[in-house]
């Protein structure tokens, strides 16, 4: 079951686009995308909160005096977090530098990486 | 256990009686694992040095008289060391599901490869794409 939660969690994301759904003059565009990544924001959250109650659960069970699990995961966790934003930075960078699609570019690329990210991790639940 | 298993991967290195089409025993799966990352860090290195060159060039367009923002290169920096971190991270994790067991290098290693092929790709998308 770890094996392919762990083999899930290494799929990479797909590349940056505008939110499709998002449309209006760009202020009403970027507020879409917003509430757009805050949704997957939350569905990530809510499975990596799964994730960790599992690893927490497994890491009692082996009492063999390793570094747990859960403190690993978390640390990847945090670190593919860190790599998402800096990585549509540079995409947002590479199609709209100084352009009012910028915004629209980084958070819809930060909505589909995370999106991609709980499509990875959602089937290892429950296993 | 995890540097123990690679040391102990890297005295096996460049073993010719390796047959790495014909795998059978585990420690013959950990060593063409290494091998199959070696060659994707290889490959990573070949495009990072393509997407810089392309990086630079698009640098060169940048009016600072108003443009204060990173460079491009300086932002595709940032994202690779990023990168770097989460890749070594993850595939520790993903190396310490078999808790020390005689598949954790065959784990690491497949790990790292797979990351670094996807990350290739990715580098050579942004240089591409646009």
């Amino acid at each position: 079951m770890m094996f392919a939660l762990l083999l899930a969690l290494a799929a990479q994301p797909e590349a940056a686009s505008v939110d499709a759904d998002c449309g209006g003059n760009t202020l009403q565009m970027v507020q879409c995308a917003n509430r757009s990544f805050d949704r997957a924001d939350r569905e990530l959250k809510l499975v990596w909160d799964e994730i960790a109650k599992a690893l927490s659960d497994q890491d009692r069970r082996f009492d063999d005096h390793r570094e747990p699990r859960l403190e690993i995961a978390r640390t990847a966790h945090e670190a593919w977090l860190a790599f998402r934003d800096a990585q549509c930075a540079v995409e947002a960078d590479s199609e709209a530098r100084g352009g009012t699609m910028y915004p629209l570019i980084y958070i819809g690329c930060r909505t589909e990486m995370t999106r991609a990210r709980v499509q990875q991790l959602r089937p290892t639940l429950g296993n | 256990m995890i540097i123990a298993a690679l040391l102990l991967l890297a005295a096996t290195a460049d073993d010719p009686s390796i047959d790495c089409d014909n795998q059978r025993y585990q420690v013959e799966m950990n060593y063409c694992a290494g091998k199959d990352y070696e060659v994707a860090d290889v490959a990573l290195n070949a495009q990072w040095k393509l997407t810089v060159a392309t990086m630079r060039e698009r640098d060169k367009t940048i009016d600072r008289s108003y443009d204060t923002q990173p460079t491009h290169y300086d932002a595709l920096l940032a994202a690779q060391r990023a990168w770097l971190t989460y890749r070594d991270q993850h595939c520790l994790n993903e190396g310490f599901a078999a808790r020390g067991g005689s598949m954790a290098p065959m784990l690491h290693s497949g790990c790292m490869a797979r990351l670094t092929k996807a990350r290739t790709a990715e580098l050579q998308a942004l240089v591409e794409e646009y």
